[in-house]
This record gives C-alpha cells, structure tokens and sequence, in this order.
C-alpha cells in the first residue's frame, strides 16, 4: 500500500511541486496551504504522514501540530523549517513530531523519513489491533463497550 | 572589558537582524522551490529515458515556475541590498512617500504572518524631511509591528504621509478601532531613545484611533 501523505505549505508552487516528486514515487499525496485547511483534510481521511511546514500565517505549524494530534493522534508529522526555526521543529518533536527536515531538502532523505512514520503509524495500529483482540478474548463482554 | 551599546544601536541592530532574517527566510523559499522543480526536471529526464512520453507543457510549466522564483528572489536580494546602503548617510533629505513603501516591503513577511494587508495611501505630493532614514525606517516598522499586533487578522493597516508647516507627518490607520484601545502598548514597541534620536512626537487620536508621527523639517547632522 501506498503510504499517504498530506504536504502543508502556505507556498502553492512548493507544494505542488513536492507532490508531483513524491506522487512519482510512489506516495499518495494531498496539498494544503494553511493549518485550517489541513485539518479539515485530516478529518474526513486517514493520512498516514503530514509533512508541515513550520512558518505559516495564521495558524503556525505548532499550532497545527497540536491540532493534527489531536484530530488524528496516529499521524505522524515531519516538520518542513527553514534554517531560522530550527528550534521550532524542535519543539515540534517535544510535541510529538516524528522528525524535521530543512529546506530546501533532499527527496531522497523525506522518503526514508517518510517511509518510517508509515511503519511507526502502521506498527502502531496493528499493536492497537492486537491488544483489542486480546481485551476480546479474555473478556468478550468489551466488544459491546466499542463505541 | 564589557559591551556597551546604546538603546539607539541596540534597537537598531535588533531592527536590522530581523529585517535581515526575514528576507533571507522569503529567499530559502524561493530556492526551495526552484529546488523541487529543478528535481522535477530530472525525474522527467529520467522517465523520458525510459521511454515514457511527455508532453512539452510539462517543461513549460517548470522553466515558467523557476523563472517566477528567480524574479522574486532577485528582487529580495535587491530590497536587502537597499535595506544595507541605508546607513551609508547617516543624515539626508528623505521622500517620506518613498520610505514608506519601503518600509512596506520590508514589513511584508510580518503582515502577511499576523494576515495583515498593508497599503500605502498614493502621494499627492512629495513630502520631504532631512533625517537619518535607518533610524526612521526602524521607528516607523516599530510603530507598523505595535499596529499590525494590535489589529488582528483580516485588518488593513494603511499609511500615509503628509507635509506640514514644520516638516512632515506619518499617519498608521487601522481598518478598525484597535490602535486607540492599544496605545498603551505602544511604549513596549518603540524605543524612547529613538524617539528622541529623531525628535519626532508621536500623537494618538483615542476617538478614530489613527498613530501620527510628527516629524521636524530637519535633524541636527
């Protein structure tokens, strides 16, 4: 499966332009130029990465950060810096970010990032998975707790 | 041996690193994109080895977006290179009008942060003072961040220059009430020694809430 992915950059040409990279290599990419819009996407599909950028107006990537976390808490998020906010990446990770990558950056390095929030996100649902089916084994009764 | 700057060379200097920084910041961008399509291009070099068609549009669209950067980053670094040789004279005769869209420019990352449009009214004539046009730029920037943050989102923020018996004034009006209920504020934006510097009086009306700079005919070189 392909892993899916949201760009979300204030900068139309940047993001488009990164989503035609990642879509030839095989990611299923969606653009969002501001963190409103972004969660908005977030909450009607499940992305499995959301590559942030870390300066925008209005919403700011920390703020968005928050937000996507707490829309989709599985999600991962690299965040997208320049050189001047570093520090706010790293406070992104302090958040919950799975990494940063600065611009301009090198595809071949997002991939691999991306490549391992896929397997985090995905290793993650499956231990979710499997300790549903154990709480079901030894006690059926909490099937009928599911929402 | 200690440091020692004074309130003036340390507002400045903050004023000038931050202008600085934002420019560079709008340059990484356009870099970053020419990056992306410059990498674009080789994917489509390598699939058009491969024998995949392409059609010449594709091209087209990529040389129209890098040339669209190279544009923006080359008016950046002109706007930078502007900002720089601002404090080759120390004292001269400034075109208020000029300096205010100057300024603008430089604000533009800032505004455009906060969701802030700034307009500069359109000069019915040229209004000039003799000053030191750094440290105008920096009171007036001053003056436009303690404005843009007190605004809010979806505000316009216009300026406007405007000769007077004794020299010139600047007025920052907000599309809406927040300067007038702000001013208190406006102390924690602008340096009193910079004020001073330039010898400019800054009244406030609290009913419509415009910010006036009130500046002499001319400095002390």
């Amino acid at each position: 499966m392909k892993p899916r992915v949201l760009i979300v950059d204030d900068e139309k040409e940047f993001a488009d332009s990164l989503s035609e990279r990642l879509t030839l290599r095989e990611c299923d990419v969606e653009t969002a130029l501001s963190g409103k819009d972004a969660i908005e996407k977030l909450s009607h599909y499940n992305f499995d990465v959301v590559i942030l950028d870390v300066a925008m107006p209005n919403m700011d990537g920390i703020e968005t950060l928050k937000q996507v976390k707490n829309t989709k808490p599985l999600t991962e998020v690299i965040m997208l810096t320049g050189q001047a906010t570093v520090e706010t990446a790293v406070e992104g990770m302090q958040l919950g970010a799975l990494d940063y990558v600065m611009k301009p950056c090198s595809t071949d390095d997002l991939l691999v990032k991306i490549k391992r929030g896929y397997e985090r996100k995905a290793d993650h649902e499956e231990r979710i998975r499997e300790a549903k089916v154990r709480e079901f084994v030894t006690s059926p009764q909490s099937a009928l707790r599911e929402g | 041996m200690g440091l020692e700057l004074d309130a003036v060379g340390e507002t400045g200097l903050k004023f000038y690193g931050k202008i600085c920084a934002a420019l560079t910041h709008e340059m990484k961008n356009a870099l970053a994109i020419i990056n992306e399509n410059v990498g674009l291009l080789e994917d489509y070099n390598l699939m058009a080895q491969r024998g995949t068609p392409l059609t010449p549009e594709r091209f087209t669209i990529l040389s129209r977006r890098m040339v669209e950067q190279v544009d923006r980053a080359n008016t950046l670094l002109k706007v930078m290179n502007q900002f720089s040789h601002g404090v080759d004279t120390w004292v001269e005769e400034v075109d208020l009008n000029e300096l205010l869209s100057f300024v603008s420019m430089l604000s533009q990352r800032f505004a455009a942060q906060r969701g802030v449009s700034v307009e500069v009214e359109s000069p019915g004539q040229k209004v000039t003072v003799t000053t030191s046009p750094f440290l105008l730029q920096n009171l007036i920037w001053c003056c436009m961040d303690f404005a843009m943050d007190a605004m809010g989102t979806g505000n316009d923020l216009r300026l406007k220059a405007e000769s007077t018996p004794a020299g010139g004034q600047v007025t920052l009006s907000a599309s809406n009430d927040s300067l007038a209920d702000a001013v208190d504020r406006l102390s924690q934006y602008c340096e009193g020694a910079l004020v001073d510097a330039l010898q400019v009086k800054i009244e406030t009306d609290t009913r419509s809430g415009p910010l006036v700079l009130i500046l002499p005919k001319r400095i002390p070189q």
